[in-house]
């Protein structure tokens, strides 16, 4: 593990430092990332995306988790859940691509929409940003949700009925008694979410097209296209500052939490 | 309660929308691989089998198949078996660095699948391995270590302790214990374990991405397909796929809750 | 089957820096069956799995018969542990737990199976053998799991408060068959529970403890009627326990009103709440405070000026018409008061 996973990280740690083309200890691989417009764009388009993924995700993830974990019926909810992360066995790309074939100009709304109405209409969705957006944040909802879940499953159902009991309302119980016990499991699955979404390399090329691309995108394009290995490091390594910067404060959160219990 | 049922109404609502969203491009690619048209477009033709025909009879989509069933298997078979002695030795023991071994053993899951790939490239290559599928089987293990970890850790950790004290009174050495004792009890878990492993390397595309060149697997080959132009037999091998997983992620969901 | 002595020489245990056990000396004799007793928290469990090797001593020794055992791991012990939830192998069924001890000892099939069989007959669930242990009763599990412990002969059986699980009825049934089990076999039990009745009912001596530490090793009867402590006193169901100041003149007639709180005079003692008489009487020194039925019985509590709380236990037809608020007068013999240890 040390070998395969940890010296590597540091392989490309150090790679991201060397000149490319005398192997000497420089920082001109960081400074020349950013002075690139197409480079800076990019690292903040990856931001961006992430972080608008992960707000969609968690949106939509929360009302979920609630739904299945307290409204649907005990008989289903093993059910509802099943139906809920099944697609996760189902490959991730042409799941992407199906997306394509539905959002295209030419796809499957259009089609609809042209036979119910009679309107050729565009629709203009498909590669751009929103369509990566839209792509990542079903994935996104699909992993949190099940997390959530987790977390809610096991709160005393108890403390609802002594919440009601006090008089207290859905509004309470959700604010002062669900939030708070379900946040370790909303962390952990927005931190994962936002991990992926940032690294991810297929759903921003098959819905978000090749024009504005995102890290994962130029850090392909860099590897396969002009074997500059150091620039592609130093993508690499700015991808981990990403992570790093934005997960320790969620992650110190949930020792918070877990240290209150 | 009036306010009640309406929020139950919109959750109903939201749960029917988000479900249907997930579940539309699945449908629309089993519905596009019987379509005889060989463009991605609407309105349907007519019925056909034979993109399923092609793909059992193009010796890339075979070879594809091959590979990536390879290293998948072996990949989920060591993964499970290093992560049991993890596990075992993660719940079991009470050593001071046992916290940051957790840590340790996790930390892959938080790093994006294409640094993995990318990292392990260039140190590998660097040190003068060839990409090849041996790489590749040993780059997703990296990535599904933590998962199958958490998975037998997680069962292991609601045996009792008395259960391997008993054995241990009784004359039984640790490692014997450890298989017949211990062993046996996670007997479900490791099968979800195996199967949930497999579907995530059978299905991991970028990690393969960068350690291999010549050998191909099924979704490197699945995504040159898309991106150099359509090719209908996607759907038909997208549906094959779909249906496996599907059908094994169900039944190692089907034992994780059986436990 | 062959009993040996434990001896244990100056024990610490230490968890992380609480400490559990301290300087703990106790020497056990063969065939003995002898119980720790005490409140949760004492160390009684600690104590009994270091002697079964599952807990490592901070320092000191152990010894199993002659062997100093102190750093002999579990398995080649002689001993034998019992849990209270008995951690059967939820896989294997009954005769397979039964016969896995053996099996370890790389014993020959048919001998093993001879040996499960008639321990199946002992234990009364010789039809029982292929079920497994979540389809059978807990009384029974706890059968399974003593047969498992004893068929691979044991000098030592360890068993940690394998009662505790069982309801009341149950309970009473298992003492005399542990009891029983003992006198047939003979080897040395180490019992560990927190009910003074199962110590005082099975043990041939027990050993009561607190904070880590032996507070008084006795026979049962002795226990039960001399405790030498406030402790042992409270722990064996004395209610009242009070000082004074001189112990050589007692005055019997003055009893009760050279009573003191327990910690402020000189002599600790105590006495029984069913050793104390009582009457009605309008000047009586002692007021009713409160009055609670036991089923046969009720418990009275009095109190004088001097703030003094005493209980007395009573049969009902006796003290059915007593009320709160009435004076009484108490009286005790001599014999009945215990004197305490200073501590």
């Amino acid at each position: 593990m040390t070998f395969f996973f940890i010296f590597p990280i540091f392989h490309t740690l150090r790679l991201s430092f060397l000149d490319p083309n005398t192997g000497v200890f420089t920082f001109n691989n960081y400074f020349a990332f950013f002075s690139k417009d197409i480079f800076y764009d990019s690292f903040f388009r990856t931001l961006k995306l992430s972080f608008f993924v992960i707000s969609f995700s968690v949106i939509l993830a929360f009302p979920l988790a609630y739904f299945i974990c307290f409204v649907v019926k005990k008989k289903f909810r093993t059910l509802a859940l099943l139906i809920l992360v099944a697609p996760f066995w189902t490959s991730f790309t042409i799941r992407a691509f199906s997306w394509q074939l539905i959002l295209s100009d030419k796809g499957l709304v259009t089609w609809f929409i042209n036979k119910v109405t009679g309107y050729e209409i565009k629709l203009n969705f498909l590669y751009t940003m929103n369509a990566s957006i839209f792509g990542l944040t079903l994935f996104g909802v699909m992993l949190i949700t099940l997390l959530l879940f987790n977390s809610m499953i096991t709160i005393d159902k108890r403390l609802l009925e002594a919440n009601s009991d006090l008089g207290g309302n859905k509004f309470t119980e959700i604010k002062n008694i669900i939030l708070p016990l379900s946040l370790p499991g909303l962390i952990i699955g927005s931190v994962l979410t936002f991990i992926i979404a940032v690294g991810d390399y297929a759903v921003p090329t098959l819905l978000g097209g090749g024009f504005k691309p995102v890290l994962a995108q130029l850090m392909l394009s860099t590897i396969k296209g002009t074997f500059d290995l150091n620039t592609a490091a130093t993508m690499a390594i700015l991808l981990v500052i990403i992570i790093i910067i934005a997960c320790i404060p969620l992650l110190s959160l949930i020792k918070q939490v877990r240290l209150e219990k | 309660m009036k306010s009640f049922s309406l929020l139950n109404n919109f959750l109903y609502v939201l749960f029917t929308i988000i479900v249907s969203l997930i579940y539309l491009p699945i449908l629309v690619m089993i519905v596009f691989s019987f379509n005889s048209s060989k463009y991605q477009i609407m309105p349907f033709r007519n019925f056909t089998t034979s993109w399923y025909q092609r793909v059992l009879t193009d010796s890339q989509y075979i070879e594809g198949l091959t590979n990536s069933l390879i290293v998948s298997i072996s990949v989920s078979f060591f993964a499970t078996l290093l992560a049991f002695f993890c596990a075992y030795s993660l719940v079991n023991s009470n050593f001071k660095g046992k916290s940051f071994l957790n840590i340790f053993f996790l930390t892959p899951l938080v790093v994006p699948l294409i640094l993995i790939g990318i990292s392990l490239r260039f140190y590998l290559t660097s040190r003068g391995y060839e990409p090849s599928l041996f790489l590749v089987a040993i780059g997703q293990s990296i990535f599904v270590m933590p998962l199958a970890i958490l998975n037998l850790s997680n069962r292991m950790s609601q045996i009792p302790k008395n259960l391997e004290e008993a054995a241990w009174s009784l004359g039984s050495s640790r490692l014997r214990s450890m298989f017949e004792i211990i062993l046996p009890s996670c007997k479900f878990s490791l099968i979800a374990t195996f199967i949930l492993t497999f579907t995530f390397a059978f299905d991991e595309f970028i990690i393969a991405y960068f350690l291999t060149n010549f050998s191909i697997t099924l979704p490197i080959k699945i995504w040159t397909s898309l991106v150099t132009g359509f090719d209908p037999a996607i759907n038909a091998i997208g549906t094959i796929v779909f249906l496996t997983s599907l059908t094994l992620g169900l039944i190692s969901q089907i034992l994780f809750l059986k436990k | 089957m062959i009993s040996k002595s434990i001896k244990l020489k100056n024990i610490n245990k230490k968890f992380d820096k609480t400490e559990v056990i301290n300087s703990f000396n106790l020497e056990i004799n063969a065939g003995e069956f002898i119980t720790l007793l005490g409140p949760s928290g004492c160390g009684k469990t600690t104590l009994l799995r270091m002697i079964a090797g599952l807990e490592h001593v901070t320092s000191g020794n152990i010894y199993i018969g002659e062997d100093d055992v102190t750093s002999v791991p579990p398995n080649k012990r002689d001993t034998s542990i019992m849990f209270q939830d008995y951690a059967l192998f939820p896989h294997m069924n009954i005769k397979q737990n039964i016969g896995y001890g053996l099996k370890l000892k790389k014993i020959h099939k048919e001998e093993i199976d001879k040996k499960t069989n008639d321990w199946l007959r002992k234990i009364d669930l010789e039809d029982y053998g292929l079920r497994m242990p979540h389809e059978i009763s807990g009384g029974q599990r706890q059968r399974v799991a003593l047969a498992r412990s004893l068929v691979v002969e044991p000098s030592v059986l360890l068993l940690d408060e394998p009662l505790g699980a069982l309801d009341a009825n149950l309970r009473k049934n298992m003492q005399s068959e542990l009891k029983k089990v003992h006198s047939d076999i003979g080897i040395t039990f180490v019992y560990v529970t927190h009910d003074q009745e199962e110590a005082l009912s099975m043990s041939t001596k027990i050993v009561l403890m607190n904070k880590g530490k032996i507070e008084q090793m006795s026979i049962p009867v002795d226990l039960y009627n001399k405790p030498k402590s406030s402790f042992a006193a409270k722990f064996m169901g004395f209610s009242n326990i009070f000082s004074i100041e001189n112990k050589q003149e007692l005055d019997m007639s003055n009893f009760f009103k050279i009573l003191k709180d327990k910690e402020i005079g000189k002599q600790k003692i105590c006495f029984r709440s069913n050793n104390v008489n009582f009457k009605i009487h309008t000047n009586g020194e002692f007021k009713v405070v409160s009055k609670q039925y036991f089923g046969g019985m009720y418990q009275i509590e009095v109190s004088n000026d001097n703030n003094i709380i005493i209980n007395l236990m009573s049969d009902e037809s006796f003290s059915n018409n007593i009320q709160i608020n009435d004076n009484l007068n108490l009286t005790i013999d001599s014999k009945d008061i215990i004197f305490l240890e200073n501590q």
